[in-house]
C-alpha cells in the first residue's frame, strides 16, 4: 500500500458515495406518483434502471466495507 | 406531483453522484499498487459508468426539451481531471471534465468561474486517451445542490466552456 491513511480516507469518501447513491435512488422508489406521467412501459425501463443501480450501490458498499475490514487487520 | 423540472434536477442529482463514485474510484485505485484492489475498483467504475449512463439516457429521453441539449457538435462522455486559469486570478480552479467535443467541454467543480471568463484550460482524461491544453470560454454556469438523506449537503458547480480553436480530441 502506498499511503495506508490516504487510502482509508478514500476507502471511506467511496463508502459515503456509495450509502448517498443508496438513499437518493431509493428515495421515490416506492411512491406511486412517482413517474405516473410517463407510458407504463417507459415507467418500467426507469424503474428497473433505478433498481439495478441500488443494487449495484448496495453490491458495492457491501465490497467496500469488505475491504476496509481487511485493511484495518493491518 | 412531480413537475418535469423536479425529474430533471432528481435525475441531475443521480448524474452528480455516480460521476462522484467514478472520481472517487479513479482516486481509491491511485493510491494503491495491491492489483486486486485495483481490478474492484476497475469493476466499480464500469458499473458506476453504467450507472451514469442509465441516468443520462433518463434525462435525455424523457425530461430534456430538444432545445436544451442541441448543439453544433455532440459531445462524447470523458471523464477527468482538469485546470482552469482565468485572466486576473492569481491561482488555478480544479474541476472534472464530464464530456467533450472538439468545440468545447462540459465540466463539474467545486468553485464557480463566470460566463465569458476567458480562461486556460487543462484536461487529462482518466484512461489516457484524451489531452486538452488551450485556451477557452466559460459559456454557462450554473450551482446544483444535492442533499443526500444520510449525507452532508453537497453544491457543486456546472458548467461548459468553448474552445477558441477547434480541438483534436
Amino acid at each position: 500500500m502506498k499511503e495506508n491513511n490516504a487510502f482509508v480516507e478514500s476507502l471511506k469518501k467511496c463508502l459515503t458515495a456509495e450509502e448517498n447513491a443508496i438513499g437518493m435512488v431509493s428515495k421515490f422508489l416506492d411512491d406511486n406518483a412517482f413517474l405516473a406521467d410517463l407510458n407504463e412501459g417507459d415507467r418500467k425501463v426507469v424503474l428497473q434502471m433505478l433498481r439495478t443501480i441500488k443494487e449495484d450501490s448496495r453490491r458495492h458498499k457491501a465490497i467496500l466495507q469488505e475491504m476496509a475490514g481487511t485493511i484495518q487487520e493491518y | 406531483m412531480f413537475t418535469k423540472k423536479d425529474y430533471r434536477e432528481y435525475f441531475e442529482q443521480i448524474s452528480v453522484l455516480e460521476r462522484g463514485m467514478i472520481y472517487a474510484q479513479y482516486r481509491l485505485k491511485a493510491q494503491t499498487d495491491d492489483t486486486r484492489i485495483i481490478s474492484v475498483c476497475d469493476t466499480i467504475i464500469e458499473d458506476e459508468v453504467k450507472h451514469y449512463r442509465y441516468a443520462r439516457f433518463i434525462l435525455e429521453s424523457f425530461f430534456f426539451d430538444d432545445a436544451d441539449e442541441r448543439r453544433l457538435y455532440q459531445r462524447r462522455f470523458c471523464i477527468g481531471d482538469m485546470t482552469m486559469m482565468a485572466a486576473g486570478r492569481d491561482r488555478p480552479v480544479s474541476a472534472r471534465c464530464i464530456d467533450i467535443s472538439p468545440a468545447g467541454l462540459g465540466f463539474e467543480g467545486d468553485e464557480p468561474l463566470y460566463p465569458g471568463a476567458d480562461i486556460t484550460v487543462s484536461m487529462e482524461s482518466y484512461n489516457g486517451k484524451v489531452s486538452v491544453k488551450c485556451q477557452a470560454r466559460i459559456v454557462w454556469m450554473k450551482p446544483l445542490t444535492l442533499v443526500p438523506p444520510k449525507g452532508e449537503k453537497i453544491t457543486v458547480f456546472l458548467g461548459g466552456m468553448q474552445f477558441k480553436t477547434i480541438q483534436d480530441v
